[in-house]
């Protein structure tokens, strides 16, 4: 059961929401007041879960925020705004509010770490993490064989795209480009994988492999677009090579082409992100960190450096929805990625709490 | 680790979006590969590179022909900077723009990176080949399961068209089949007919000029700077004879990079260097009198009797066989002895004079000497003659004359005093007269070139002290054939006819020859017409340009069509390139294993070297690892001949072409790659201790010659005779004729329905016969088109380096448009920076902007470098400017009889676009 208590001078803001959220189960109104000082008191002894402000009422409801939090008493904070459907749960985060199941999802959310991430999960995450980078990876390194067209023109891949279709929370541009593949694959279904394969192969090529200008784009190397098709910066393709070296890897003898290929980029991040699921699930704190800061460091100094801007060519240039899909895919990820490592290294500095 | 995290940000509900957002991609990528996949491998830290890594690295650059030793900076890696090696004798530690611009060359985005093949069945210069990536494996299983039949049927219907390129000739000949079935469609611009008259006045395909002694230069449409080299090695000789006082005259219709250094610059109308000469030599022998006479004696057939049939009179008593001249027997060749009062052959050991005038009746035959006809044949060349057909005054011509006559220091003598053997006199005849590709870029270009070459032999200048010579310096043997003559110095100097044609340039058919090739389109496109026994089915292309090199591209592209399969072992995306099935990426030159031979030290043409040296080698080597999927050349071939179960033969091949010794040689069935062969090559030359892994720190390995002596042909050779007189001519013609009609032939050479009178050309002395097409242009083509070469602008290979285009485009646009003379513009109303039109004779039109000069005989404008590509797959950069090559004709009716040499100057109109 959550104990709301509501704040607020307008009689039909208060009775409105009361009554809206009396409908649900599991929630109970334990009381209502006009007044902040009056509102404090009862909420000292009531104790609620959830306090609903009437941002109408404030200019600023910060101190009110700042009192009820110095009360200690560990109450989830709303302040909702009807004149333009908004809400601030505090601390600063701000939804749309459109019915009331999206408030009562904040009300019951977890956003305030009542229940925390455990290493499991984040080295599963960490794990998946690095086979979404494999995936991608593999697309811009490997020659699309048989089976990539076979996987592309069969019936499996397009049932289970369609059925992501709901899923939401997806970064738009991964978003948009698993539509783009899954539309890919509905259009391929049934096609010779022969030809299929060869489509993909031409545009592969055309794509990634900088035959000429003005026949694609120029090619995916970092060191092309920090510097420029006239004049590659080369010491980014140092940079890259130093940073594999230090972390112990490189390109194999029989691969013969420049270290800062998005492929092998992408690859090297598959690589961390491995090290990083093994290190949450065998090793200390300061392992973890060590990664992540690898990882972000990676991401910040070289990947999100380039990679984006190469996406929006590639999506501007495909001809195939597919690439474009995975020009849009990647770059929805490696934006997020760096968002998240950022996230999760600020967090790997905390000692936790067993 | 056990336990939680107390998790601020990343809330439960940013946890399961990430989850979930992972989790989909996560589950597309299963399906897709069947698992996860990885291309970064474990690794010891210490095959990292170190950090500080900062080295130079001596090697060989390959912007021109010149190969000159250069070193690079490697920085961690990476290539940043081309440099000449301190203290380096050939080229004293200098660089040019090309080998700078080799960094470039390495990391430009748009080179060859993996190997390709096409997707797209139809081809063409504008067709998209759709090119997908495959693996080496794919692409050489596919070339030699294509190769294999063809070589198993008929060795010929392989091609190989091969430029500047890296394939070693003598070994894919050896595997494959003689390389001589050239399956290169590229009209041979420059080749024409001085590398004829090189060949019978000096003793070599080039010429060189002994720049050390040379006092006199006199260069007829050629750029040293243009032709294939301009390094710093190669400029260092000529720019130091200037320094100490030799006067250098150009005579040439554009100022470019050689007429720039010169002295006087004579602006003379195009295709009419043959006039000029025949002037000059009228003038010294008729008005001057300055000719070596004892070297007309005893140094050239002046003295043979030539019968009315044009031949020699021959003895009917001492003959001898001439293995050049298919064996057949010839008596010996008459001269007059005028103490004696009769005629004696040539080596007769009682000669005691030789005479060079008169009349004479030997075995009932009326005869002269060879020179008393020249003398004649002279006579209406005068400078007056001269002067309006070539723009130059007469009293110019006839100061250069003097000039050049004094210069010649006929008499004198120069001793060396640093050879084993003693002391070495040498005459000293410091000129030196040359032409090369715009001079003979004509239609008569044997009748130019002879007459310009005369000149050597009018003083006595060749092969001896400050002379022209041959250019491959101490083996020049300048050596007598049977009668006394020199003898045909190259294989492609004899005489070897064969019908059916042997080549799809007809070559055969006329030997020996130096053709331009046009031929080849022909015969590609109507097999039967040219009685062709074989189609090319396999072609081999690397480093060279057809379709630019060339007039009427699209004719090429017609003809690069018929070809059923083609494989490029290239560099990047040139125009031929394009219209091949597979393509097999090789690296630059920073990147590979080489060894060159370069055919003098350091001398190739135009100029020689100080220092004395028999012979010497290069290793170019790799300074970085090849920065993308390459393969070298002959690795690539090697492979090729492995799968095709002919590895035996390619190391065999090997073994030959190099000769090695027992100890080097290459097993029958080991791949070996080409560095270890090289390291054989080398060790087999030098000894043991001279493999690759000692050329890698010294660079350069050369035999020093015993004396400077050795340089000149004249020390081997003191008594060859050279043709004032081409008496082989007028055998070659009869022998022809001969030949052709056994073979069921016409007499005339038929190319594309045309005939064509080859025999017009195949003259004992280089008689004026007008200029051909040129003379025929209607009237409103009342302007020439001249191209020419210059250090940056010429070779179509690096076109499309970046660095080299932005210093031609802010600094020399001018050789990316068209050059018109002030005075030609004023009177058309041309400014500088107007676009114009220009359109040939032959019905074809470029465009390009005006650049108003002073530099260009005002009846001509001017086309420099080789810009202007025209495939719409051709890297952008290369498109720019104007090409030149579109305004020739490849109409058999327009080119020259014998060589099929195109007119590089045809007339032209101009007007604004």
């Amino acid at each position: 059961m959550k104990r709301i208590f509501m704040l607020s001078s307008h009689p039909l803001f208060s009775q409105g929401v009361e009554s809206l959220l009396r409908r649900e189960t599991g929630l109970e109104i334990v009381g209502r007041e006009a007044d902040a000082d009056k509102a404090l008191e009862r909420i000292k002894e009531l104790r609620p879960d959830v306090v609903i402000l009437d941002s109408a009422d404030l200019c600023d409801p910060m101190p009110v925020v700042m009192r009820i939090f110095r009360e200690g008493v560990g109450a989830k904070v709303i302040s909702l705004n009807l004149k333009d459907n908004t809400m601030h749960v505090y601390r600063g985060e701000q939804r749309v509010v459109k019915e009331v199941h999206d408030l009562v999802e904040v009300i019951e959310g977890q956003e305030f770490g009542s229940e925390p991430v455990s290493a499991e999960e984040l080295a599963a995450l960490a794990a998946s993490r690095s086979r979404v980078y494999g995936f991608l990876a593999a697309v811009y390194n490997r020659l699309p064989d048989d089976q990539f067209a076979a996987s592309l023109s069969g019936p499996d891949l397009a049932s289970f795209l369609s059925s992501l279709a709901g899923t939401e929370d997806l970064p738009e541009d991964m978003r948009e480009g698993l539509r783009l593949i899954e539309g890919f694959i509905q259009a391929s279904q049934g096609k010779p994988v022969d030809e299929l394969r060869t489509e993909l192969a031409v545009e592969r090529t055309r794509l990634l492999r900088g035959v000429k200008p003005g026949y694609g784009p120029p090619p995916p190397y970092e060191s092309v677009y920090l510097g420029s098709d006239q004049q590659p910066l080369m010491q980014a393709s140092v940079a890259v090579r130093q940073a594999y070296a230090e972390a112990g890897v490189g390109l194999p003898e029989e691969v013969r082409d420049q270290p800062d290929f998005i492929g092998f980029e992408l690859d090297f991040m598959r690589h961390l992100t491995e090290k990083e699921a093994q290190a949450w699930a065998d090793g200390g704190w300061e392992e973890v960190a060590q990664i992540l800061e690898k990882e972000r460091a990676f991401l910040e100094e070289h990947v999100v450096r380039w990679i984006p801007r190469f996406c929006d060519v590639m999506a501007q240039e495909a001809q195939l929805d597919f690439y474009r899909g995975i020009a849009r895919v990647t770059k929805g990820f490696v934006l997020d990625e760096a968002q998240k490592t950022r996230e999760l290294l600020e967090e790997a500095g905390n000692e936790p709490a067993v | 680790m056990s336990g939680n995290i107390l998790s601020h940000k990343l809330t439960r509900r940013t946890f399961l979006k990430t989850t979930a957002a992972t989790a989909a991609v996560v589950a597309v990528g299963d399906k897709l590969f069947g698992g996860p996949v990885s291309t970064l491998v474990e690794r010891a830290a210490a095959a990292a590179p170190a950090v500080t890594e900062d080295k130079w690295i001596p090697t060989s650059c390959r912007g021109c022909r010149d190969h000159d030793p250069v070193r690079v900076r490697v920085v961690n890696g990476v290539a940043v900077k081309v440099d000449g090696i301190p203290g380096e004798p050939q080229s004293q530690g200098r660089t040019c723009g090309r080998a700078q611009a080799g960094i470039m060359t390495l990391y430009n985005p748009y080179r060859v990176k993996a190997p390709l093949k096409r997707t797209n069945p139809e081809k063409g210069l504008l067709v998209d080949p759709k090119w997908v990536e495959i693996t080496w494996d794919e692409a050489l299983d596919t070339v030699a399961g294509k190769l294999k039949p063809v070589l198993e049927k008929d060795w010929r219907e392989f091609g190989l068209a091969h430029g500047f390129g890296t394939l070693v000739g003598g070994i894919i000949g050896r595997t494959f089949g003689s390389p001589t079935t050239d399956a290169k469609l590229k009209i041979d611009v420059c080749g024409g007919g001085f590398h004829l008259a090189d060949i019978r006045t000096t003793g070599d395909t080039v010429t060189s000029r002994d720049s050390d002694y040379c006092d006199y230069a006199m260069i007829f449409g050629s750029n040293a700077r243009g032709s294939g080299k301009g390094s710093p090695t190669v400029m260092r000789p000529f720019l130091q004879a200037r320094e100490r006082g030799m006067k250098v005259v150009v005579i040439d219709p554009a100022q470019a990079d050689q007429a720039r250094m010169a002295d006087e610059w004579i602006p003379i109308r195009p295709a009419t260097d043959q006039a000029f000469a025949l002037a000059m030599l009228h003038a010294l022998v008729h008005e001057f009198g300055l000719v070596d006479w004892e070297f007309i004696r005893l140094n050239t057939n002046g003295p043979y009797l030539i019968a009315p049939d044009g031949d020699y009179v021959r003895s009917k008593t001492e003959t001898y066989k001439d293995a050049s001249r298919l064996e057949q027997t010839f008596g010996k060749p008459y001269i007059w002895d005028p103490v004696d009062n009769k005629a004696k052959t040539f080596d007769d050991k009682t000669i005691k004079d030789f005479a060079l005038e008169g009349t004479y009746t030997v075995d009932g035959v009326k005869c002269q000497p060879a020179w008393q006809l020249f003398k004649e044949f002279l006579k209406p060349y005068t400078a007056e003659w001269a002067e309006p057909i070539t723009t130059v005054p007469a009293a110019t011509i006839r100061r250069i004359a003097k000039e050049y006559g004094e210069a010649s220091r006929i008499g004198a003598t120069m001793t060396f005093h640093d050879h084993p053997d003693g002391p070495h006199t040498l005459p000293l005849r410091p000129v030196a007269v040359t032409i090369n590709k715009g001079g003979q870029g004509h239609y008569w270009t044997t009748l130019i070139c002879r007459a310009v070459c005369l000149l050597r032999l009018i003083t006595g200048a060749t092969n001896v002290v400050g002379s022209t010579k041959g250019y491959d310096e101490i083996r020049t043997n300048p050596r007598p054939g049977p009668d006394g003559v020199i003898a045909p110095a190259s294989t492609w100097a004899s005489y070897k006819f064969a019908f059916p044609p042997a080549d799809i340039k007809l070559n055969s058919l006329l030997p020996p020859r130096w053709s331009s090739g046009l031929e080849a389109i022909y015969t590609t496109l109507e097999p039967e017409k040219h009685n062709m026994p074989f189609r090319i089915k396999v072609r081999c292309l690397n480093f060279t340009n057809d379709l630019k090199s060339r007039a009427n591209p699209l004719m090429a592209e017609k003809a690069l069509k018929v070809f059923p399969f083609q494989f490029g072992i290239s560099y990047h995306f040139d125009e031929p390139t394009e219209m091949c099935d597979i393509v097999l990426p090789e690296p630059g030159w920073p990147e590979r294993w080489e060894v060159l031979t370069p055919r003098t030290k350091g001398h190739w043409e135009f100029d020689n070297f100080r220092e004395v040296i028999d012979g010497f080698q290069v290793l170019r080597q790799p300074v970085v690892k090849q920065v993308y999927n390459t393969k070298d050349s002959m690795d690539i071939m090697m492979e090729i001949a492995a799968r095709m179960g002919m590895l035996a033969k390619w190391n065999a091949a090997v073994n030959a072409n190099f000769a090695l010794k027992d100890e080097y040689k290459l097993k029958p069935d080991i791949k070996y790659e080409w560095k270890d062969v090289l390291d054989r090559q080398l060790k087999n030359t030098w000894g043991e201790a001279f493999g690759v892994e000692w050329f890698k720190v010294h660079g350069v390995k050369g035999k020093p010659a015993k004396g400077r002596a050795d340089w000149y042909g004249y020390v081997k050779q003191p008594k060859t005779r050279y043709p004032l007189y081409e008496e082989w001519m007028v055998w070659q013609s009869k022998q022809l004729k001969a030949d052709r009609k056994k073979a069921g032939l016409p007499e005339l050479h038929v190319v594309a329905g045309t005939a064509i009178d080859v025999y017009s050309e195949l003259i004992p002395l280089p008689e004026w016969k007008g200029r051909g097409p040129l003379d025929e242009a209607a009237p409103e083509y009342d302007l020439y088109v001249v191209n020419w070469g210059d250090q940056l602008s010429q070779m179509g290979m690096m076109m499309d380096n970046p660095w080299m285009h932005e210093f031609m485009v802010r600094f020399r646009p001018d050789m990316m448009g068209v050059w018109v003379n002030s005075e030609t513009a004023e009177k058309r109303g041309i400014k500088n920076g107007d676009r114009i039109k220009v359109t040939s004779q032959f019905g074809h039109t470029v465009d390009g902007e005006a650049f108003v000069t002073e530099c260009i005989n005002p009846e001509c404008v001017g086309i420099g470098g080789c810009y202007g590509g025209y495939s719409a797959s051709a890297n952008p950069i290369s498109r720019e400017g104007t090409h030149v090559n579109w305004l020739f004709s490849t109409d058999p009716a327009h080119w020259g009889p014998w060589t099929g040499q195109l007119e590089l100057s045809p007339k032209v109109k101009i007007y604004k676009a």
